[in-house]
């Protein structure tokens, strides 16, 4: 890549490295930062997997790690439903193709052992951990402690899956030491009560993690062992370990020989957010620096909310870490180092921290992600950027998320597109709720940026300004082949009783979007992730909030892995929320409400919000329907149900317009 | 830690209970807070427990001390008459038998039965969040939803069916 301008830009990035006996031609390392959950329920790889890593082998990273394999035949070591399996040389042949793409593409193959520990045995009803301390989290089972010759055998099962990796050609191993795993629950005092050689101090709290290092070594004496490590647990504040534990065990890493550490960051029982939009990117990289200082001769790898190639190649350059850990940012644009590499950042789809995957994925799901639609899809035809057999003149109604996906797609097929926008810019209300999310706006807000680059660089024509109606049409008539109506969708006032002042009832899209300037003193009808972004905003802003929500719970409408911060910020923010409340009355003087028990309350506000229900703005698919050869909805003007089904429709039709 | 109260063992459900008795005499006291008071929490917040089937039991350890054998262990116990309190040892997290097990400060525990805190369980809600309360799920999610504690969980935050942030 030495030739290209991104490389230039981005020189220790792209600089190559010695790694042992190992050249890696660049800094990158490919984390297997989470299980795909597509493979079969006894742990064998499927095609869909198959052709999900040969596109992870392409990601053009010096190092690829393979997702996380359980070491043994119980499944005690098994987290997911569809985990992969490491105890057997039955499932090897799928293995020996994972590792042939990564080295087809230049790449060092390693492959991760994850025996999951406390998050494990989920087809057994309980897991294993150094002592019996209960759950913090429903999702789990209940804990058996390990007694020593478990122990011991878990520590033979781990270095013959390290054996069997490299038999299927895998250049070394990855050790999961964190997260509260089975390696992470020894090292806890969290997790860790034991009273015998392996509980109490620290040295003995790290004794099985030392005796798996060394046993590893000993079995694969030519290949590289990483460890995954926590920089920090944030379980601190229940006796779990402090930073200055988590490096004290790091060092014990470092003393036994590994080849790489991998700083990571908190339980998945944490208390606190990780790697999710609400934390900045580059909020942790003071473990890795501290690590490296810790451990000058160890190299050392790190990514934890750390997207941003820029920022890796600084602080590769800054001596903070050796190689730039990443996974999700891959997941949503597999593209991503080649496009920094040529010098194409501005058309990098972002992983915006909505966390869809970790929220698939605690569901027993497989993976998704919101910006990727094809991931997981890789196998099937339907999903793959083919050209059309036919090229057609398509026209897109709709600037949004669902019409812009729908719009890159079709023209990569090689289409003729002609967006038709009314506002002035592309975007639609995702412009307006970006600027209004309380955890980084540049997250949602790049996806505007996304889309309007590649309009500029693939030539889609964007009419601003232009109302699609039957005038329109019967002025374009035959001019378009195929027409997607992709018009999004507004809150449904009509629902909802007729106000007794004119301008009192306002809907959220024009709060949003900064079409009608809010009222000092608001009331917000919806507590789903209109409302919360909205009245979140609102009062952070200085205005005076309340929340009437139809249903017994906020956040009905996020995803799992976000609710709780919509309920801590509305805590922090002490916005009032009345739930099971029905709207009875809207007026100048503000709402009447009536609760669960029929019993009436009056809440005074200047002006009234309506967040929900929404309806999309199908007006048009009726009046287009004998105008046009072929005629489609998609996004949330089908059905309203958020940014990743309008991006993942959008790309859908996109694939078979 | 302020669970410990030889009368309110005494007078509680624990009192038939010899053996248990025995036991609990052991204990330091530090504190006392009386059953009625607990039963009136109960009372007053019966329908956070609505779902709950009978023989569901519900701990609450202090914090600063649950330590077994010494510690003491208050329980809500569901019945078909309602939630009925009690204290009892607490075994360990091996022995309890309990379904669900909160760890908190004195400070909480003392606010939960002050009949002065006028919406304890949002408390509860808004420290488990901020792990200031700690939730032990001892039962199995399965078993947990069986017992019928789905709701009672959801009106405190915690996804039943699982997710991590």
């Amino acid at each position: 890549m030495s030739e290209l301008p991104g490389v230039t830009k981005l020189p220790h990035l792209f600089e190559s490295a010695q790694w042992g006996r190992f050249h890696v031609k660049n800094r990158i390392k490919y984390g297997a930062c989470c299980v795909s959950n597509y493979n079969t329920r006894d742990g064998f790889i499927t095609e869909r997997e198959v052709a999900r890593t040969r596109v992870i082998a392409g990601t053009g990273c010096g190092i690829i790690t393979n997702q996380g394999a359980y070491p043994d035949p119980l499944g005690e070591g098994k987290a997911y439903f569809r985990q992969v399996a490491l105890f057997d040389d039955k499932f090897l042949p799928q293995f020996e193709r994972i590792a042939r793409f990564i080295h087809d593409e230049g790449g060092i193959a390693i492959q991760q052992i994850l025996h999951a520990g406390r998050y494990g045995g989920i087809d057994l009803g309980y897991c294993v951990q150094p002592s019996v301390v209960p759950q913090t989290l429903p999702h789990f089972r209940p804990p058996r402690e390990l007694s020593k010759d478990q122990i011991r055998e878990s520590i033979r099962q781990h270095a013959e899956a390290a054996k069997r990796a490299v038999k299927a050609g895998f250049d070394g191993v990855e050790l999961t030491s964190f997260m509260g795993y089975l390696l992470a629950s020894f090292n806890s005092k969290f997790t860790n009560r034991r009273t015998d050689e392996y509980g109490g101090s620290v040295e003995n709290r790290g004794r099985f993690m030392r005796e798996i290092i060394d046993t590893i070594k000993q079995a694969i004496p030519d290949h590289a062992l990483i460890v995954r490590l926590n920089g920090t647990e944030l379980m601190d504040k229940w006796g779990g370990n402090d930073e200055d534990e988590c490096f004290a065990l790091m060092e014990q890493a470092g003393q036994c020989g590994v080849d790489m550490i991998s700083v990571t960051v908190g339980w998945q029982e944490a208390p606190e957010s990780s790697i999710g939009r609400d934390i900045p990117p580059g909020h942790w990289n003071y473990l890795a620096a501290r690590a490296k200082r810790l451990l000058p001769d160890v190299s050392i790898a790190f990514g934890v909310r750390l997207p941003n190639p820029i920022m890796a190649n600084a602080c590769i350059a800054e001596g903070e870490f050796d190689f730039w850990e990443v996974c999700r940012p891959l997941l949503a644009d597999p593209e991503l180092v080649h496009k920094a590499a040529q010098d194409r950042l501005d058309e990098v789809k972002r992983c915006i921290g909505s966390l869809n995957c970790l929220s698939r994925l605690f569901r027993d799901l497989p993976y998704t992600c919101t910006m990727n639609p094809a991931l997981g899809h890789e196998v099937e035809p339907e999903y793959q950027v083919e050209p059309a057999a036919v090229r057609k003149k398509v026209m897109i109604i709709g600037a949004g998320p669902a019409g812009m996906e729908c719009a890159i797609t079709a023209k990569h097929r090689g289409h003729d597109v002609v967006v038709f926008e009314r506002s002035d810019r592309i975007g639609g209300s995702l412009i307006g709720y970006a600027a209004h999310d309380l955890a980084h706006k540049e997250d949602l807000a790049s996806i505007v940026s996304y889309y309007e680059t590649m309009a500029k660089k693939l030539g889609i024509e964007v009419r601003f300004n232009t109302e699609v109606n039957p005038k329109l049409m019967r002025s374009i008539l035959h001019e378009f082949d195929a027409a997607v109506v992709a018009a999004g969708a507004r809150a449904d006032c009509a629902v909802l009783p007729e106000p007794d002042a004119p301008g009192v009832l306002v809907a959220a899209e024009d709060i949003a979007l900064g079409r009608v300037p809010p009222a000092h003193k608001l009331v917000v009808i919806g507590g789903g992730k209109i409302g919360l972004t909205l009245a979140e905003s609102l009062k952070s802003a200085g205005h005076d909030v309340v929340v009437i929500e139809g249903g017994r719970r906020i956040a009905g409408d996020v995803m799992p892995s976000w609710k709780w911060r919509h309920a801590a910020w509305m805590e922090e923010l002490e916005i009032p929320v009345l739930t099971m409340s029905r709207v009875v009355r809207i007026g100048a003087d503000g709402v009447t409400i009536s609760n669960g028990k029929d019993k009436e309350q009056h809440l005074p506000a200047e002006m009234v919000i309506a967040a929900s229900p929404s309806r999309g703005n199908q007006e048009l698919v009726g009046e287009l329907e004998w105008s046009i050869d072929e005629l489609h909805v998609c996004g949330d003007c089908a059905v309203p149900r958020g940014l990743t089904q309008a991006i993942h429709d959008g790309y859908r039709l996109g694939c078979r317009l | 830690m302020i669970l410990s109260d030889k009368s309110a063992i005494v007078s509680g459900s624990c009192s038939n209970d010899a053996g248990r008795s025995t036991v609990t005499d052991d204990i330091q006291q530090i504190d006392r807070l009386d059953l009625a008071g607990w039963q009136s929490l109960l009372d007053r917040n019966a329908e956070m427990f609505h779902g709950i089937e009978p023989g569901g039991r519900l701990g609450v350890v202090s914090k600063d001390d649950f330590e077994p054998p010494a510690a003491t262990m208050l329980v809500w116990q569901a019945t078909r008459e309602g939630m009925r309190p009690s204290y009892e040892p607490f075994p360990g997290f091996e022995q309890v038998a309990i379904d669900l097990l909160f760890v908190m400060d004195d400070a909480t525990i003392r606010r939960l039965h002050d009949v002065a805190t006028p919406t304890p369980f949002k408390e509860i809600k808004s420290k488990l969040r901020r792990r200031d309360i700690l939730l032990y799920v001892v039962k199995p999610r399965d078993a947990l939803i069986e017992a019928g504690y789905e709701d009672f969980l959801d009106s405190l935050g915690l996804a039943v069916l699982g997710t991590c942030r």
